[in-house]
């Protein structure tokens, strides 16, 4: 009998302490930190405030001469850690600023996202004299910030914005006047438009043609340039067709769909290029560097940006700034006959069907029944982006005047001479059968009229492309494309306008005046001015 | 030979219906869930559980770990699956190669709890404990199995559009005590915690 006791409590043993090896917990946190090096200009240190305050700081070696320096802070996506910007870290340091990436609590959410910027930027000043022997102290400056945020974390630092701005979180060592500019890199929609709002800051947005994760579908919490339409401060959304999701970190697994996608390597030659200038413009005043923000990248781009990449670029002036007026941008006045201006408005246009940029059927297959198939602007709140739509045929004979156009009457002449550029933006629709049928850029030409009737017309393909959508799958979300018109141009094209008194502003569509064929759309269409252009 | 008898006698008048009995403790494991080891731990101070909407300050949890589908286990930026513990959402903490990983649970375990999946579209921050509960409620009709008979009450499989998929509780203990001594917790801090989940291999 004993030996069956003794059996039995020995094979039971055996199975407890299989079950419950305490020796399995070891208690190491893997850093994960990549072996990226690069110019030994800026130092780099690990700040461990706490499980929720991780943070990987680069700063450069200079940092005590000069001026305080701004600060850029990094809130990484769901998935993803707080060391995988350091491609970008250690080139914004190289320029001289100082870069924060924390641990971002993604995981249960976009307001524990927002949490953990709003904590991490608050606690990085309080701790600054822990932080290298102080070496920091009195050389960041406060009042400079800028957020950037990935995936979660994209909509999170949106979020994050909105709640200081509404008093709902106070933080000790800044506030939302410190928040000079935000940047959203493919970022989620999971929160309502009034709380992932952008609000007056200034804006921009990364969005990849190729994500497969964020993928840009016409449905709630994976398309993302929603955002980008709600913000009202000066806003600029960079359309990369063939980039994936993760590749705009260093580590990530790559998830991109469709083709002609680009490696990590030229996705991060392409985000460096454009932060270092949108952070020189929104940190450092570097105002200069904008036209290239406002120029159509398929005339003009910064100099570091790849030319074989394909990107639809949009810029929009700040609501607040009064450096426009506005032609039409189709809100207020549903009827296509009259603009939001009063002008009223002549649409000699195969099915223009002004609306809400929101694509009808959740899909990107075309319809007749879904005029705004692949919009992907609006999922809900107050605000709704509209714009017009339409097409147009090849001609049967070519003729200088075109049978299609799109022909605004102003009620009394204007007086343009205080702006400097005929502005909008245009994209062409995706998965239609005369957008297929083109199969490329798309032209068209834009024709002045003062009240002597002298005329002066431009073709947009001295100014840029309207890139077709980018082919995934046939044909992925439409992407709009700025383009800038100087009114200069006009000028030297016929010296005779006065633009002290134009009466009619004129797009002219066929074969004559651009493509042959296409369906587009049309929306903002403003007259701006700008310090320099 | 009088060992002989001894051993064959304790195997099948003991060992076989001590197994057989536990075996019948096991719920339906459609899914291949495996819950692998618990251990229950006492934080020195309350921590905040971010991934119940209510946000609760908790003291006493369980450190979980489970091997599960490792097609749930894709980090994503969108909706991602939901685990449960019983009626509380499981704090995924680390996600290991093989399938396996390590969950929080927001209150201590003496029983081997249910593990189930909720692909409804929640992030953990807002789901809250009514709804929780409601959840766990959907499950237990569709998926628990009686302890006595074997069975679920519905005898159904999911199926297209069900958001609750049945996970194991089997376990790789046989015996019915996984019961945990109430006496036993490990004492940590936060930060301890979440080091000691991490550094599961």
């Amino acid at each position: 009998m004993r030996y069956i006791i003794f059996f039995y409590l020995s094979w039971s043993g055996l199975n407890l302490a299989l079950a419950y090896d305490d020796d399995q917990y070891q208690g190491s946190l893997d850093a994960g930190l990549s072996q990226w090096e690069g110019p030994s200009s800026f130092h780099k240190l690990n700040y461990d405030g706490g499980r929720l305050k991780k943070q990987l700081i680069y700063y450069p070696k200079d940092i005590a001469q000069g001026k305080p320096r701004p600060l850029v802070v990094i809130s990484h996506g769901n998935g993803h850690r707080y060391t995988y910007y350091q491609y970008l870290q250690a080139y914004l340091a190289d320029k001289g600023y100082v870069v924060m990436s924390h641990f971002n609590n993604t995981s249960p959410g976009i307001r524990t996202a927002a949490e953990s910027t709003i904590e991490n930027t608050d606690e990085f000043f309080a701790k600054l004299s822990s932080m290298d022997n102080g070496v920091l102290v009195g050389h960041v400056d406060p009042k400079r910030i800028a957020w950037i945020g990935h995936s979660r974390g994209g909509e999170g630092v949106v979020f994050a914005y909105q709640q200081l701005v509404q008093g709902q979180v106070h933080p000790k060592n800044f506030g939302a006047d410190s928040i000079q500019f935000i940047s959203s890199i493919a970022p989620t929609t999971f929160l309502s438009a009034e709380a992932a709002n952008p609000g007056e800051v200034n804006y921009h947005m990364f969005v990849g043609g190729a994500d497969g994760d964020v993928n840009g579908g016409p449905r709630r919490v994976v398309m993302s340039m929603p955002i980008y339409e709600r913000g009202k401060g000066e806003k600029i959304l960079t359309y990369v067709q063939g980039a994936g999701h993760n590749v705009f970190n260093d580590r990530s697994h790559n998830e991109g769909k469709g083709p002609r996608r680009l490696s990590r390597t030229k996705v991060h030659g392409l985000s460096r290029a454009v932060y270092g200038s949108l952070l020189d413009i929104y940190l450092r005043g570097e105002v200069g560097l904008k036209k290239y923000f406002r120029s159509n990248w398929a005339r003009l781009r910064p100099q570091e940006v790849p030319s074989d990449i394909m990107i639809s670029n949009e810029f929009k002036l700040a609501e607040a700034s009064g450096k426009y007026w506005t032609l039409d941008d189709f809100q207020g006045r549903p009827e296509i006959t009259e603009a939001s201006s009063g002008a009223s408005v002549t649409a000699n246009l195969i099915s223009p069907y002004e609306g809400v940029l929101q694509d009808g059927d959740s899909t990107f297959t075309f319809h007749s029944a879904d005029p705004m198939n692949g919009m992907t602007r609006y999922i809900n709140g107050f605000d709704r982006p509209r714009g017009l739509v339409f097409e147009w045929e090849p001609q049967l004979e070519s003729s200088p005047e075109s049978k299609y156009a799109l022909t605004y009457d102003l009620p009394q002449p204007q007086d343009m001479q205080p702006f400097q550029a005929l502005s909008f933006r245009v994209a062409q629709i995706t998965r239609h059968p005369l957008t297929d049928r083109l199969n490329g850029p798309m032209s068209f030409s834009v024709r002045l009229m003062d009240k002597g009737g002298e005329l002066s017309w431009l073709n947009t393909k001295a100014y840029g492309d309207v890139n077709p959508p980018y082919n995934r799958r046939g044909g992925w979300a439409n992407e709009f494309c700025v383009f800038q018109m100087p009114l200069g141009d006009f000028a030297a094209e016929n010296p005779a306008l006065d633009l002290s008194q134009i009466v009619q502003v004129e797009f002219l569509f066929g074969e004559s005046f651009g493509s042959a064929q296409g369906r587009m759309a049309i929306d903002d269409i403003q007259f701006v001015s700008h310090s320099q252009f | 030979m009088k060992w002989m008898t001894y051993f064959f006698l304790t195997f099948f008048l003991i060992v076989v219906p001590v197994v057989h009995w536990t075996a019948s403790f096991a719920v339906a494991n459609p899914s291949g869930f495996t819950i692998e080891a618990i251990e229950n731990v006492q934080l020195n101070s309350a921590m905040t559980y971010f991934w119940e909407k209510e946000r609760p300050q908790v003291q006493r949890v369980a450190l979980v770990t489970a091997k599960v589908d490792a097609k749930l286990l894709t980090p994503r930026e969108g909706f991602e699956p939901l685990f449960f513990i019983n009626d509380r959402v499981a704090e995924k903490v680390k996600v290991l190669d093989d399938g396996r990983v390590v969950f929080i649970s927001p209150e201590p375990l003496f029983h081997i709890p249910d593990l189930w999946v909720s692909l409804e579209p929640y992030l953990p921050e807002n789901m809250d404990r009514t709804k929780a509960r409601q959840l766990y409620e959907n499950y237990q009709k569709k998926y628990a199995v009686d302890r006595r008979t074997g069975r679920t009450p519905r005898e159904s499989k999911t199926g297209a559009g069900d958001q609750a998929r049945a996970a194991s509780t089997q376990t790789s203990i046989l015996l019915p005590s996984v019961v945990q001594s109430k006496k036993k917790f490990i004492e940590l801090s936060e930060e301890q915690l979440y080091e000691r989940a991490q550094g599961v291999k």
